[in-house]
């Protein structure tokens, strides 16, 4: 990236300073729960991220990530359950969102190496997800344990504790702000990779796979790396659902919450991470709203909403959106510059 | 002796699941390339049918009819509104069918509430050799043997038959012969629709009736199909057969939940090693045992 490479204010830019402007003085007037609350959301969007890394980015579309949000939460629980001591907690997450890394980089290996076709990587990760659900669904027998922590079936593992600095827990707005740094770091990150080369490669190999690799790029490597970044990420999410609720469960990989993500990359503008932080945050409020209200209407809509984005705009709502309004002021700044001109 | 003929029953019963559940889905996918995530919900609705009319009065198989005929025309209609616009459209037929899939769940629940009271399954049970069985579930594993059959037949002999394999290898070729390919498509997705609902109607009295039922169906008519490849006589009846084996034996000798696993374990394996899936793979030794033949008779 060139230091002469100026910041282009385009609508996505405007959003993204608007968007994390508010999002930073909102513990100042909101209410104790409504910043934990916004904090749940944020984490969500934080695995809607991995997806814009993966399959927006990359083209590679994984169903997996709900999986490795499961095993980065449930890594991080049993570490920090097994050391007992609340000061490792950094520890515990540093060593889930690594596992997550290691797990997503042999997978990768396992699937990019072997040149598997695009469409049937959705089907393979949707397997693996459902094969982790599945296993951990039958771990109810005391026996299935690792180190002193029992996996415990379908209730997951209680009690975990939250992030702690020292003696101080790291919970409440604290937390907050340490989720709202993580998703500006992750984002400030993907615009830098798309403007590096390591980012142009991604995109060549998300155009065209073979021309790609015809020009010499490892397509192999490269999609085993991204993807491994993925589950890095995802497993960072995962770690952070488990932080803000203390527990970690089964259904945190089933078929619903591998598709979430997919549904807010999809329908929010998979190319463009700010678009789909804020249609995450948009869909997640709507939905709690419904939810909150006694109408059983939430998947319905969600439903809806999926099929008439899928048909009528394939790049995302808020994605189109942007780039309606980007197209609409070039043609406002090409008006003025001709009247300029010729007055 | 008796070890093995429960063994061969779980085999078989999972064979009958895999087959059934997956036959509507794999001709859908192997006429338009598209995946209908909504094929559990499908299913679904052909049990709630199916119950609801038996509960009416209606005799059993009756009930069952009306359970197809009522998700052929259900599908008729989201073909001519949703399917139309995504055929050969594999990932975003993914992402729309499974929003379909969410609206009808959702919807079911909310217009009929979380359960119905079953319909028991007929006939009893009998015994053979240890242990005993439910015949209803016996007349299952038969129906499913039926059915690759009566394909066998509609494929090879019926000029239908003949003119959807035309469409579904030469989709160009086919409309140039002059086969109306959107008619094609359209019956064939409500003849899929109609072999779910009838899966769901035959197995309506085996289980509790509810609108998340579609999900366990789902899943594995979905391996069953993907690992079949696009040929819905050959890809479903091998790939119910392999993944039958496999489900069987490892539930019974572990925990249904490690014959889940071990399903899904062997679709990622047979993906990764054979992205045709079983119908690649039955094409390439026919295709060779065809070589060996020719070579044969140049020799002579």
């Amino acid at each position: 990236m060139k230091k002469t490479d100026k910041i282009r204010w385009d609508s996505s830019m405007v959003a993204t300073v608007v968007f994390f402007g508010v999002l930073s003085v909102y513990p100042l007037f909101a209410s104790g729960f409504s910043v934990l609350n916004l904090t749940s959301f944020m984490y969500q969007m934080l695995l809607a991220a991995s997806l814009v890394l993966t399959w927006g980015y990359c083209g590679l579309f994984s169903f997996a990530q709900a999986a490795f949000y499961g095993l980065g939460g449930y890594c991080y629980g049993i570490i920090a359950l097994n050391l007992q001591q609340n000061a490792l907690t950094p520890l515990a997450m540093v060593l889930s969102v690594l596992f997550g890394f290691a797990v997503a980089g042999i997978f990768g290996y396992f699937l990019f190496y072997g040149k598997v076709n695009d469409s049937f990587l959705g089907v393979i990760t949707l397997c693996f997800t459902l094969i982790g659900e599945t296993f951990l669904q039958q771990t109810a027998d005391p026996k299935w344990k690792i180190g002193k922590v029992a996996l415990n079936g379908f209730n997951g593992i209680n009690k975990i504790p939250p992030l702690t600095i020292g003696n101080y827990p790291v919970t409440g707005t604290a937390f907050y702000y340490v989720v709202l740094a993580t998703i500006l770091i992750v984002l400030v990150a993907f615009k830098v990779i798309e403007k590096h080369s390591m980012g142009y490669a991604m995109f060549a190999l998300r155009e065209n796979t073979h021309r790609s690799s015809l020009l010499g790029y490892d397509a192999s490597k490269i999609k085993t790396l991204v993807f491994a970044a993925g589950g890095g990420i995802a497993a960072l999410a995962g770690v952070y659902y488990t932080m803000w609720g203390g527990y970690i469960v089964p259904t945190s990989m089933n078929m619903t919450s591998a598709t979430v993500p997919i549904v807010l990359a999809a329908a929010g503008g998979r190319k463009n991470p700010i678009a789909v932080y804020l249609f995450a945050l948009i869909y997640l409020k709507f939905a709690q709203a419904m939810a909150a209200n006694g109408t059983q209407y939430a998947y319905v809509v969600l439903g809806a909403i999926l099929i008439l984005v899928v048909l009528l705009v394939p790049n995302g709502i808020i994605d189109t959106g942007f780039q309606a309004i980007d197209g609409f002021a070039g043609r406002l700044r090409q008006k003025g510059s001709k009247e300029g001109g010729r007055g | 002796m008796n070890t093995f003929i429960v063994s061969l029953y779980q085999v078989l019963d999972s064979f009958a699941f895999l087959m059934i559940a997956a036959i509507g889905l794999s001709i859908i996918y192997g006429m338009m390339g598209i995946i209908n995530m909504a094929h559990g919900e499908f299913i679904m609705l052909g049990a709630y049918i199916t119950t609801l009319a038996a509960r009416w009065g209606l005799p059993l198989g009756a009930a069952i009819l009306a359970g197809s005929l009522g998700v052929a025309i259900f599908g008729g209609v989201i073909d001519r509104l949703l399917m139309c616009r995504l055929y050969n459209r594999p990932l975003d037929s993914i992402a729309v069918t499974w929003g379909l899939s969410l609206i009808l769940s959702q919807g079911m629940l909310i217009l009929m509430g979380p359960t119905l009271p079953v319909v028991t399954a007929p006939f009893g049970h009998v015994a053979i050799g240890g242990s005993t069985y439910q015949v209803y579930r016996l007349i299952i594993i038969g129906i499913a043997f039926v059915i690759p059959v009566i394909l066998y037949y509609v494929f090879s002999a019926t000029r239908f038959g003949i003119e959807s394999r035309a469409t579904m290898q030469r989709p160009e070729s086919a409309g140039m012969l002059g086969i109306n390919t959107k008619k094609m498509y359209a019956i064939t997705f409500m003849v899929g629709s109609g072999l779910a609902g009838f899966a769901g109607g035959l197995y309506a009295p085996t289980m509790t009736i509810a609108p998340t039922m579609g999900q366990s169906f789902q899943m594995q008519s979905f391996v069953t199909v993907v690992v079949g490849g696009v040929n819905p006589l050959v890809g479903t009846v091998t790939s119910a057969g392999f993944l039958g084996v496999v489900q069987g034996l490892v539930s019974m000798a572990l925990t249904s939940f490690f014959g889940r696993m071990a399903l899904l374990l062997v679709a990622i394996l047979v993906l990764r090693m054979l992205p045709g899936g079983m119908s690649l793979l039955v094409e390439r030794i026919h295709e060779r045992r065809m070589e060996g033949k020719q070579a044969n008779e140049k020799n002579r």
